[in-house]
């Protein structure tokens, strides 16, 4: 559905020229649905207003359902009122002066695919039906929480039945608890319609929940591209695997094609053939595959101190000093060790990543 | 013998006296000389025609005549009637006025008058003739404009152009006439020679002409422009001036009679360097004087002999405004104001 | 010990905060009450008297019944509404599109334009208008005789002298101010609805009619009420394009009442046609506040993500740059090649081969012949203080109306914009008496500052009408993030909504301060030897009938205006960052 190749946007300012995104490729299947995930000034943002025209890119080449939308240097650029998409904006941009119905009928009424006057009402009634919120017709778009701006936001955009439909971090203003709702009706709303769907956002929790695929961008690159449990368990560098969920760090050195040294010993991890002895690494682990257990006169495994708990309720946040060096453990359910205790820590070998 | 004692002693008396009188004769000038080193300074209004650079000419010779050293403040004209108002208005709150010497014209004097607010001087006994005191020793003409039609040369021909007043009722003007709000022009004729009848409809037939309404700069630029091509009154002050002498705006000289205000000096009430300000108001009336007010005002007096207003009036027959012709004049502006249209009442 | 009542002290600060904004804004509302109420009570009691300023004597309603039993007073009356109306018409059709592309497209050239927009104002409007009058009198007008030579057509094809021409020249010189008020609320205008609305499909032209029209509604209609206001009180055009038609407005008659050829300003008189202006202005401000409160739902800023995006214009960016040029033609070259024409000349011609062989820079080298540095100085005070003093009032006022829930806000706000229902010269008259009959307590009267006070009440209503224009636009959630994160009413308002702000009051603090320069009315009212500016000197010089002196002055004017706001416009961009208008 949409193919973007080598795309490229630079802002020129007093201060120099600053890169917005430098070199973009990706490729989005029918029906898929791919989420931008980054922190602020990545690029995601950008990358996803060139796919709705409202950005105009420097090089390179975008394409939507197959037609060329974009190539500067074939100097063509397709207006957005002219593409096949629908948008949700941050902000949620509904039109203060117009109520809910009008809203999502604008689209019907004044847009490229303009529908006969009496289809208008049963659309817009479908598509308010579909975010739940029927009933809300009359509803002036002034009176409306920031929960229901954002379903009538999502309406107006999925009742031209576009192609494409783009999502400009459209939870980022809810509150928690609504968020994480939105989340799962999302994904059914999605889903249940077919749209190719790009979703742009910086919450890593909601980018593994809601895609097929998952981008990682950093800087104006893309650094990884993948399906979420695969960003999430085979993190291509350093960058993705401490922004997808939390991770340990311990610096270390290679020692051998499977040893690296490092405070907490020599540790007989698989090391990437790419990096000669010697070569400095970080390795990293996640907190929820550290185990945790009553120090018991074993002395096989390492010792740590509890330096910290946090107890969640349906987990437990750890933090254990092993030879001077602070990790996280997150383990399921309560464990009887408390601040001060000394802990067992065990440290599953294929568990852990090696990064250069 | 003894008449020739008694005769002596009549001629020593006689010595003693005649010095005694001449300085008594002197008395009422040197006086205000003294005063006005006193005072040091005058606050001097007069039509802005006159520029800073001609304000400080006039000091300068005033001084020089006078052995003073006084400092000339030139405020210029905005609106003399607004400022007029003004003086009116500090008087009635019992409040001094901004100016000790105003000149301006006999019409606004005429309200000074009417309001009691000159501080009256015996001008006479300064040496000021006494035809050119007006308004109980309120005020002293010393310059006069002259009021006729006038047209643009370049667009009616010297045969062509009006002749005489009820020349500018001919038709052929139609739609081509100005008249600027100075309704007192008329007022004048109407106060003078001619009466309130026979001026009163000679306005109203004008108005069948299809005039062009205009404030008395935008008239004559009008004129210039050739928008139109003849005014109905027109003062010397815009067609005489050294800056605009080569333009192509002159008067109907045939016309008569020939209207001349007159610029006017007067002390208002309370003023706060009034010996200064009589002073400078007989000295206006110098030949000295009058050739350096018409050097940058342009104007001179009609009543002194060799100015060059003087050889104009020769022959002539002018209107001049007297005080009791205030009043009238007064009324008959307004009423023509609104016939012309400049008014909505 | 000292801790305990460092902590009374505090708890007691604390507490007084929660009242110190009902105190802060009863102390601006009493400030503006007594700034406004004032003049205007004088303006009223004048109208109620028959005699001069000071001389007191009975009240009476013998002036309305003069004003009002005459049938001329009637036909005057819808002049003026016609001639207001048709002003306003014009005013926006020029102002709301040259708004949107200079603030909203990627239209070349902006800075120069904005440059060129705010100095149109110099041009005296006499000079102007005779510029018009160049071209489009019946008689001498060239575009006529033009047409008459191409088409040989014995009638003029245009006609300046009529309602329609009067509205078309006044209205073409109201539009910066319009575009300065409606320019602060366009600026702060979330762009993401229109972006959704091309997101939905909807053609750039409906999005303009359709979303950008109806949300910026309650500025517009707010720029509409202030401009008829306005166009109801303005004299100069009617003056030089209405007299010689004989088509009298309100302005007209005010003048000739205040300006008699002989005896004695009528002031009473004054006072009874300004009573309508009061009226009017009252019903029309209240008006406004009630658009205001309905505006203020259409808050649409979030703190997030705002950069006014530029809409590319393509291919229809050389029928907008025509648009602009014809704009700026109108508004400033033209006016502006009059006045070089005419300072090169003896005396004012038109361009004939004669004329042109009368050029020479004369009038130059002789300006200092006429007037001296003081002018000079007093307004340049002027053009400095009027708008800083303007501004400030105007931002704390627009604050409490806009921002807070003070109770009697709307008060605050419809005294703010009364001044502009008071004739100017009336306003003027009711201080000078006022400065006069207090001048030992207040020692004003006769200085620089009287005027810059004049001026300053005026315009607070300008400077509200602009700083609303802003406020209204900015999203209540940004002033509650910052109070949330602890900072104080005061920083809240110095560190968010100030910076946001800041343009559109940097544009208005410009053009007041050229409304300073050029006014007219109340500095000639006020005016004495010590406190002269130079409209006022110009206004003499126009009297005489020395155009070319005052047109060699306008000149040089023009080009050091155009030197200073363009040197004031590169340092605020510089300084400021994005938020200049240039972009």
């Amino acid at each position: 559905m949409i193919t973007i190749r080598g795309l490229r946007k630079w802002f020129d300012s007093r201060r120099g020229r600053v890169e917005a995104l430098r070199g973009i490729d990706l490729e989005v299947a029918e029906k898929e649905f791919c989420v931008l995930l980054g922190p602020s000034g990545c690029g995601k943002t950008t990358t996803l207003r060139c796919v709705a025209g409202l950005e105009k890119p420097d090089a390179g080449e975008l394409e939507i359902a197959g037609v060329l939308a974009s190539s500067p240097a074939r100097r063509i650029h397709i207006p957005t009122e002219k593409r096949d998409i629908g948008m949700v904006f941050q902000s949620y941009a509904i039109w203060p002066h117009m109520n809910v119905f009008n809203n999502v009928a604008f689209p019907l009424i004044k847009g490229r695919k303009k529908i006969p006057k009496d289809q208008i009402s049963h659309k817009v009634r479908n598509a308010l039906k579909l975010v739940q919120l029927d009933g809300l017709e009359d509803r002036p778009a002034t009176d409306l929480s920031g929960g229901q701006q954002q379903r009538v936001a999502m309406a107006r955009a999925m009742v031209t039945e576009p192609k494409l439909l783009l999502m400009d971090e459209p939870l980022s203003n809810l509150d928690a608890r609504l968020r994480e709702q939105m989340r799962v009706e999302l994904r059914k709303i999605t889903k249940a319609v077919g749209v190719t769907t790009l979703y742009v956002t910086h919450d890593q929790a909601e980018a593994l929940s809601l895609g097929d695929k998952v981008c990682v961008m950093h800087d104006g690159e893309i650094l990884q591209m993948a399906p979420p449990h695969e960003v999430y368990a085979r993190p291509a560098n350093l960058f993705v695997a401490q922004f997808v969920g939390e991770m340990n760090f311990v610096k270390g050195k290679v020692a051998g094609s499977a040893q690296v040294e490092c405070p907490l010993g020599t540790l007989p991890v698989q090391v990437p053939s790419s990096l000669s002895a010697g070569s400095s690494v970080t390795l990293a682990i996640r907190p929820e595959h550290i185990k945790l257990s009553a120090k018991d006169g074993s002395g096989a495994s390492l010792v740590g101190a509890v330096s910290s708990k946090n107890y969640l309720g349906d987990a437990a946040l750890l933090e254990v000093v092993v030879n001077g060096v602070t990790l996280m453990a997150k383990l399921v359910g309560d464990v009887e060790l408390t601040v001060g205790d000394e802990a067992a820590v065990e440290l599953p070998v294929h568990r852990w990543h090696v990064f250069p | 013998m003894k008449s020739l004692q008694r005769l002596s002693i009549c001629f020593f008396a006689l010595l003693m006296i005649l010095p005694a009188t001449k300085r008594g004769f002197a008395a009422p000038i040197d006086d205000l000389i003294s005063g006005a080193k006193k005072e040091g300074t005058i606050e001097f209004y007069a039509p802005s025609t006159l520029t800073p650079q001609g304000a400080q000419a006039l000091g300068a010779a005033f001084n020089k005549k006078y052995g003073l050293n006084v400092k000339l403040q030139f405020s210029p004209s905005g609106n003399m009637t607004r400022d007029i108002g003004k003086v009116v208005g500090l008087g009635a709150s019992g409040l001094p006025p901004e100016w000790d010497l105003m000149v301006v014209t006999d019409a606004h004097h005429a309200t000074l008058w009417v309001k009691k607010m000159h501080q009256p001087f015996d001008y006479k006994s300064i040496g000021v003739d006494p035809k050119m005191i007006q308004y109980d020793n309120g005020a002293v003409s010393f310059a006069n404009q002259f009021v006729l039609p006038a047209y643009n040369k370049k667009l009616v021909s010297a045969s062509d152009a009006p002749k005489t007043w009820d020349d500018l009722l001919n038709p052929k003007w139609k739609g081509k006439l100005g008249v600027s709000s100075a309704t007192h022009h008329m007022a004048r004729l109407a106060a003078g020679p001619w009466g309130e009848e026979k001026t009163t409809n000679f306005v109203k037939a004008l108005t069948k002409q299809e005039l062009i309404l205009g404030r008395l700069g935008e008239i004559y630029n009008r004129l210039l422009l050739g928008e139109i091509v003849v005014a109905v009154s027109l003062s010397d002050s815009e067609i005489k001036s050294e800056k605009n002498k080569s333009a192509p705006v002159v008067f109907a000289e045939a016309v008569s009679p020939l209207i001349a205000p007159a610029y006017e000096a007067g002390v208002p009430k309370n003023a706060a360097h009034p010996k200064v300000a009589y002073l400078m108001a007989a000295y206006l009336t110098t030949q000295e004087a009058q050739k350096i007010w018409e050097k940058y005002a342009g104007q001179s007096s009609a009543f002194i002999p060799g100015t060059t207003a003087y050889k104009y009036v020769q022959k002539k027959n002018v209107v001049y405004m007297t005080q009791d012709q205030a009043e009238m004049v007064d009324r008959l502006s307004r009423e023509y104001g609104k016939i012309f249209g400049f008014s909505g009442l | 010990m000292k801790a305990e009542a460092d902590l009374g002290v505090i708890g007691r600060v604390v507490d007084v905060k929660a009242h110190g904004l009902g105190l802060f804004s009863s102390g601006l509302l009493a400030l503006l009450i007594l700034m406004v109420g004032v003049p205007l009570v004088m303006v009223v009691l004048m109208s109620l008297r028959t005699g001069f300023p000071g001389e007191g004597g009975a009240l009476t309603l013998a002036n309305f019944v003069a004003v009002y039993s005459s049938p001329g007073t009637y036909k005057v009356l819808l002049n003026t509404v016609l001639f207001a109306l048709g002003t306003v018409l014009v005013t926006l059709v020029f102002a709301v599109p040259l708004v949107w592309l200079l603030n909203r497209t990627d239209l070349p050239l902006k800075g120069t334009i904005y440059v060129l927009m705010t100095v149109g104002i110099l041009v005296p409007v006499f000079l102007r208008t005779i510029a018009w009058i160049l071209l489009l009198s019946p008689r001498i007008g060239l575009v006529n005789q033009w047409a008459r030579q191409l088409f040989g057509m014995d009638h003029p094809l245009i006609s300046l002298y009529n309602i329609p021409g009067m509205a078309f020249i006044q209205g073409v010189s109201f539009v910066p101010s319009a575009f300065f008020m409606l320019a602060a609320a366009y600026r702060t205008m979330d762009p993401s609805l229109e972006e959704a609305a091309y997101t939905s499909g909807v053609s750039k032209f409906q999005t303009f009619l359709r979303i950008n029209i109806p949300i910026t509604w309650p500025a517009i209609a707010g720029v509409m009420v202030y401009l008829f206001m306005s166009a109801i009180a303005v004299f100069e055009v009617p003056a030089i394009i209405g007299f010689p038609a004989r088509i009298l407005v309100l302005s007209a008659l005010i003048f000739t009442s205040t300006n008699p050829p002989t005896g004695l300003p009528d002031y009473g008189l004054a006072g009874a046609y300004g009573a309508v202006m009061l009226i009017a202005g009252l019903a029309l401000a209240y008006f406004y506040v009630r658009l205001v409160q309905h505006g203020k739902k259409y808050t649409v800023i979030t703190g997030r993500g705002y950069r006014p995006r530029q809409i590319s214009l393509g291919r229809w960016k050389w029928p907008a740059l025509a648009f602009v040029l014809l704009y700026l033609s109108m508004e400033v070259f033209i006016p502006f090649l009059v006045l070089v024409w005419a300072s090169l000349l003896p005396y004012l011609q038109l361009p004939t081969a004669e004329a042109f062989s009368q050029i020479s820079f004369n009038n130059y080298e002789t300006i200092f012949d006429f007037v001296d540095a003081q002018p000079f100085i007093n307004t340049a005070i002027l053009m400095l203080a009027v708008p800083t003093g303007t501004m400030f009032l105007s931002v704390l006022v627009s604050w409490i109306v806009v921002r807070t829930q003070v109770r009697f806000r709307g008060s605050l706000d419809t005294i703010a914009f009364l001044p502009h229902a008071i004739p100017s010269i009336l306003l003027a008259v009711g201080l000078g008496y006022l400065g006069l009959a207090y001048r030992n307590f207040f020692p004003v009267y006769g200085t620089i500052a009287i005027i810059a006070i004049a001026h300053t009440i005026t315009w607070i209503a300008y400077g509200t009408r602009t700083t609303n224009g802003v406020m209204i636009q900015v999203h209540r959630e940004l002033e509650e993030a910052g109070k949330v994160a602890g900072a104080s009413t005061l920083r809240v308002l110095g560190r968010i909504v100030l910076p946001l702000v800041a343009s559109g009051i940097f544009n208005s603090w410009i053009w007041i301060s050229m409304l300073s320069y050029r006014e007219v009315t109340m500095a000639l009212t006020l005016g004495t030897r010590k406190n002269l500016v130079i409209s006022t000197i110009v206004w003499q010089f126009w009297g005489n009938g020395w155009v070319p002196q005052v047109a060699a002055l306008g000149v040089l004017l023009v080009l050091f205006a155009v030197l200073v706001v363009g040197i004031l416009k590169i340092g605020f961009s510089r300084f400021g960052g994005e938020f200049g208008s240039g972009n």
